[in-house]
């Protein structure tokens, strides 16, 4: 499936670390597609990423459940306030629990505008839940909690 | 491709009697097919694992590469789930105990669900989730050969706190 997409560019090679297989590798495509997108601000873009009655949660009670609503809240976080941000992370688990789902966890956070570190507050443990429907892998759940004592984001 | 027969969930009640844990009718809420039930008997077993405040039969409900984020403590095998728990039983959860109710089920595959439950952790003393203590946990529970669920991936997130 992977001819020259973004998933084979030899500068990927530093975020793929240990996770090389191509089976990882094309799982891994969700979170890259996540940051391309959010690095867009592109709501769409972020909702997209997930299947049709996928959800997200943050912490700081956010629940959404379905593109719909991934969509609503994106797009108002990025008219707000968290215009102009990125997000970043790397991959520190890859597991398959079969050929149709798999999950990930990663470490990173919301990268303020023209930053390339983390700030400590925005500091999270992310874990994507995907799943491949129709050749594609999409998330069906992502979740985040905070990373460190001094990780204060709440949504 | 497994077939329906093969890729069936142990009966709930079946699953909370061998642990000899009490089933809870009204825990289901609205997911009351045989598939769901199943499912959540895990948070059921989790509930009374930590109301015995023990360790192993919490870590018995956890694949053998479960994974358990626990606040800032990510833990990535039965075994350091275990050992986790020996200590937090002994020493900050003793007498604690959790209380969740399910908020969606999804089947990801026959096999594979993933489950989102809001509650927290009750501590001695307390009579109910403290604010600062409710979470969110997203539950990944994968069907065994023999039909009994295991937990391969509990995570949570504050909600309040």
């Amino acid at each position: 499936m992977t001819t020259t997409t973004e998933a084979n560019r030899p500068d990927l090679d530093a975020y793929y670390g240990p996770f090389t297989s191509e089976k990882e590798k094309e799982a891994l495509s969700v979170p890259l597609r996540l940051v391309a997108a959010w690095s867009r601000n592109d709501a769409a873009g972020v909702a997209d990423s997930f299947t049709e009655d996928g959800i997200l949660i943050l912490p700081g009670d956010v629940y959404k459940k379905g593109r719909d609503e991934i969509y609503s809240f994106m797009a108002a976080a990025y008219a707000g306030p968290f215009k102009g941000t990125g997000v970043t992370g790397n991959p520190v688990d890859v597991r398959f629990v079969n050929d149709e789902v798999a999950l990930l966890r990663t470490h990173g956070g919301i990268l303020a505008p023209g930053e390339t570190e983390i700030a400590p507050e925005l500091a999270v443990r992310s874990t994507w839940v995907v799943v491949k429907r129709d050749g594609e892998w999409k998330l069906a759940g992502y979740q985040n909690s905070p990373r460190g004592a001094g990780a204060t984001l709440r949504w | 491709m497994t077939t329906k027969a093969a890729s069936r969930w142990r009966d709930a009640t079946e699953i909370l009697e061998a642990a000899r844990v009490a089933e809870d009718h009204s825990y289901y809420r609205e997911f009351v097919s045989d598939d769901e039930k199943a499912v959540l008997a895990v948070p059921q077993l989790i509930q009374a694992a930590w109301k015995a405040n023990d360790p192993d039969f919490f870590a018995g409900l956890f694949a053998e590469n479960g994974s358990l984020l626990m606040g800032d403590e990510q833990l990535t095998s039965r075994e350091e789930i275990r050992a986790f728990m020996a200590k937090g039983f002994a020493g900050p959860y003793r007498g604690a105990y959790v209380k969740g109710y399910p908020v969606s089920v999804n089947f990801l595959h026959p096999d594979v669900a993933m489950v989102v439950t809001g509650g927290g952790i009750i501590l001695a003393g307390e009579s109910e989730v403290a604010a600062e203590r409710h979470i969110r946990a997203t539950w990944i529970i994968v069907r065994q050969d023999d039909g009994r669920p295991l937990l391969l991936s509990h995570q949570s997130s504050p909600v309040t706190g």
